[in-house]
């Protein structure tokens, strides 16, 4: 299961690109900075989740550039070498604290099968969008959910996110039902918003509230009757 | 009235990830990098932005009726002689367009209108605008937006064209609908401005729509 319009595909248009100059914004104050030396590792016994490393590219590879993961989502690297320079992209991005992308590891194993990323929608994080790709062999297995509920606890209590978006193209019913798991709500329909193999696509916009995720986790936190 | 922030630092265009998507439709011009064509209107003129416009700016963006709803512009003639000078860089990267709205007769700006890309090759793109609350409701915004529309889909190949509005902004909300924009959804808490967090309506007109709605605007074309 993939969603996100997250391209794979590393650094010809960076992130930052309209970020660059004009009217300085200082970096929102009590977020904490560590993570831009290194994501923090989660280890549950459903899943490890770490920074992704180079040693992940060839199991990123078999994993995620398949038909049934990519094909709604921008084109991952068809190479070995592609991941690595996508690697190198998400440290160098994460060092500017403008993206985090975590290494989904199974239980019992030390290599990544699949990727959730984050990245920031404006200069203090407070806005970020995320997406995920998980290799099929692991769908159904608990793996996403047990992932996602980590990587949204990480944006919310570390990095400060007060609304988190994501984009999934309308006929990718598997990447809507998962993001429909977490707590997302559909907030509409962006029209013609995604191109891919020659063919635009709608996508529905979803997002989750940092105040609707803390209720969610911890339900005596907020009853409801 | 107004839109998008004047304030590039903010929101970048990042929907993104590190690259560009596909290598979709390429655009239908480049030429606009290398300065911004005037278009002229029935009322109005818009023009690449002047280092002398600055002071202009200011005065025009600073009341509350103005900026309550957009980025916080700057606050000095300064601050806004940068970011006129960001809008040039930004222009001639290819991936932003930011106009001044001169009314026929005058010669300093009433307004802007800005075009940034979301994706690479200005495929989707946002377009935000803000106009003097003093030259509200004589036509200036409506013929405007024509030629910033048919500027966007004729010349620069944009396929998709989204307007984020806080809910709250009527105005500004009446004003993309009745060029034709769709209302697409509700972003939750999209915006913080002054430490208030607001909820936006996102808007979108596609080429073909707009190529279909432009008609209505052109009297030679109406029945």
């Amino acid at each position: 299961m993939a969603a996100g319009q997250g391209n794979l595909e590393p650094g010809r248009h960076p992130l930052t690109q309209m970020d660059k100059v004009s009217f300085p914004s200082a970096p929102s104050p009590g977020v904490q900075a560590n993570w831009r030396v290194g994501l923090p590792t989660f280890v549950t016994p459903d899943v490890t989740l770490r920074d992704v490393r180079m040693e992940d590219a060839p199991s990123l590879l078999a994993h995620l550039t398949v038909d049934e993961v990519s094909r709604f989502i921008s084109p991952p690297p068809t190479t070995v070498e592609g991941y690595e320079g996508f690697i190198t992209w998400c440290h160098r991005d994460r060092a500017a604290g403008l993206t985090a992308c975590f290494a989904v590891v199974p239980p019992n194993a030390d290599i990544a099968v699949g990727l959730f990323q984050l990245r920031a929608l404006d200069s203090a994080f407070q806005t970020a969008e995320w997406g995920f790709a998980l290799g099929s062999a692991y769908w159904g297995s608990g793996l996403f959910l047990a992932s996602a509920k980590r990587v949204l606890d990480f944006a919310f209590d570390v990095l400060g996110v007060m609304r988190l978006e994501a984009r999934a193209a309308v006929v990718n019913g598997r990447g809507n039902g998962a993001l429909r798991k977490t707590g997302a709500v559909q907030e509409g329909v962006l029209r013609r918003s995604f191109y891919r193999r020659g063919q635009y696509h709608d996508q529905v916009l979803w997002s989750i509230l940092a105040e609707d995720w803390r209720l969610q986790r911890d339900p005596q936190a907020g009853r409801v009757h | 009235m107004v839109k998008i922030a004047v304030q590039p630092a903010l929101r970048p265009v990042t929907t993104t990830l590190p690259a560009a998507r596909p290598a979709a439709p390429a655009p239908a011009s480049q030429n606009w990098r290398n300065g911004l064509p005037s278009l002229v209107g029935a009322t109005v003129t818009l023009r690449e932005l002047k280092l002398s416009d600055a002071a202009t700016l200011l005065a025009i963006m600073s009341p509350e009726a103005v900026s309550r709803f957009i980025t916080t512009p700057p606050s000095t003639v300064a601050g806004f002689e940068r970011f006129i000078q960001w809008t040039h860089r930004e222009r001639a990267h290819g991936r932003y367009a930011c106009y001044a709205v001169v009314p026929h007769g005058m010669s300093s700006p009433v307004g802007i209108f800005q075009l940034r890309q979301l994706e690479a090759n200005f495929v989707t793109a946002e377009w935000g605008f803000a106009l003097g609350s003093p030259f509200w409701g004589k036509g200036y915004f409506i013929d405007g937006a024509q030629l910033l529309l048919d500027f966007a889909v004729d010349t620069v190949g944009v396929h998709r064209l989204e307007a984020r509005s806080a809910v709250a902004n009527g105005r500004g909300n009446g004003a993309l609908r009745k060029m034709g924009a769709v209302h697409e959804g509700v972003l939750r808490r999209s915006f913080t401005k002054d430490g208030r967090q607001m909820d936006q309506s996102i808007w979108a007109i596609l080429a073909d729509e707009w190529r279909q709605a432009r008609a209505i605007w052109n009297p030679a074309v109406i029945h």
